[in-house]
């Protein structure tokens, strides 16, 4: 619990690991995507696509346990952010439906690149 | 819609600062609600998200916070005379018509995962009343 009684800190509610592979940049997220940690989620991810140069990014979200509208606009954002540098972005959703059902919820399942695994995702 | 009452304390509300961190306490204390309630994951899941894009709306207005500005939430238990149940869920602030829209996806959200959703505004505030899908009668399994 957090100092404000009950409320976790933003650290607490999502954390972002790297993780190395040659040939890709990989971000482990864990937890909530909202308006409260989207914005750390964001800088992250800017700063691992700018490090990755034409190397594909890959945000492994299947430890992602919420994610709002406002996640979802940014992962698009980001991807075209990727795109328009040479990169790309790949999503790592697993088996989790908290991600799965609001991307399909509003039809993003097109526009971003999801994969069942890292392996899947690090392979091609 | 013909809907009859249901006990009293079948009933959760809430005031929470309008500022991002509230957004956690919200899903918290209405996902346990829910789930006392014995409503179905999915459908858990699908009011969980729309409300947390009615309070993110009022939250994003109200940036930067003032120390006073206020999201309140506010969820009822309805049964209909078949005895399928609805959450009927009110976020309110003191935002004014003119800066009272949404941005982004929010509120496609929110359509997708309610049954109904009414938008009020006027000189005291906005009201979004939203409505969830049915679900059986507690301890019935529910058909798809």
């Amino acid at each position: 619990m957090g100092p404000l009684g009950g409320v976790p800190p933003e650290e607490q509610l999502l954390t972002i690991t790297q993780a190395a592979h040659p040939g890709c940049a990989i971000l482990i997220v864990r937890g909530d995507i909202d308006l409260s940690t989207g914005e750390r989620l964001a800088e992250a991810a800017e700063h691992a696509l700018s490090a990755a140069g034409t190397f594909p990014l890959v945000l492994d979200l299947s430890g992602v346990k919420f994610l709002s509208s406002s996640g979802l606009g940014l992962l698009v954002d980001l991807d075209d952010r990727a795109r328009a540098c040479g990169s790309s972005l790949r999503l790592v959703a697993g088996e989790a439906e908290s991600v799965t059902r609001p991307i399909r919820t509003l039809g993003l399942n097109d526009t971003l690149d999801l994969y069942r695994s890292v392996d899947e995702a690090t392979a091609c | 819609m013909p809907f009859t009452c249901g006990p009293d304390d079948l009933v959760i509300s809430m005031v929470l600062m309008a500022d991002p961190s509230a957004l956690s306490v919200v899903r918290q204390r209405l996902r346990r609600w829910l789930v006392a309630l014995e409503w179905p994951a999915r459908e858990v899941d699908d009011i969980v998200m729309a409300v947390n894009e009615a309070v993110s709306n009022a939250v994003e207005h109200a940036r930067p916070a003032p120390l006073d500005a206020e999201v309140r939430v506010a969820a009822r238990l309805f049964a209909e005379p078949d005895g399928a149940r609805r959450v009927m869920i009110g976020v309110s602030d003191d935002r004014t018509p003119s800066d009272a829209g949404f941005r982004g996806y929010g509120l496609l959200m929110i359509h997708a995962c309610m049954d109904a959703v009414e938008l009020s505004r006027d000189d005291t505030g906005t009201t979004l009343v939203m409505t969830s899908a049915k679900v059986p009668p507690a301890g019935k399994p529910i058909v798809r």
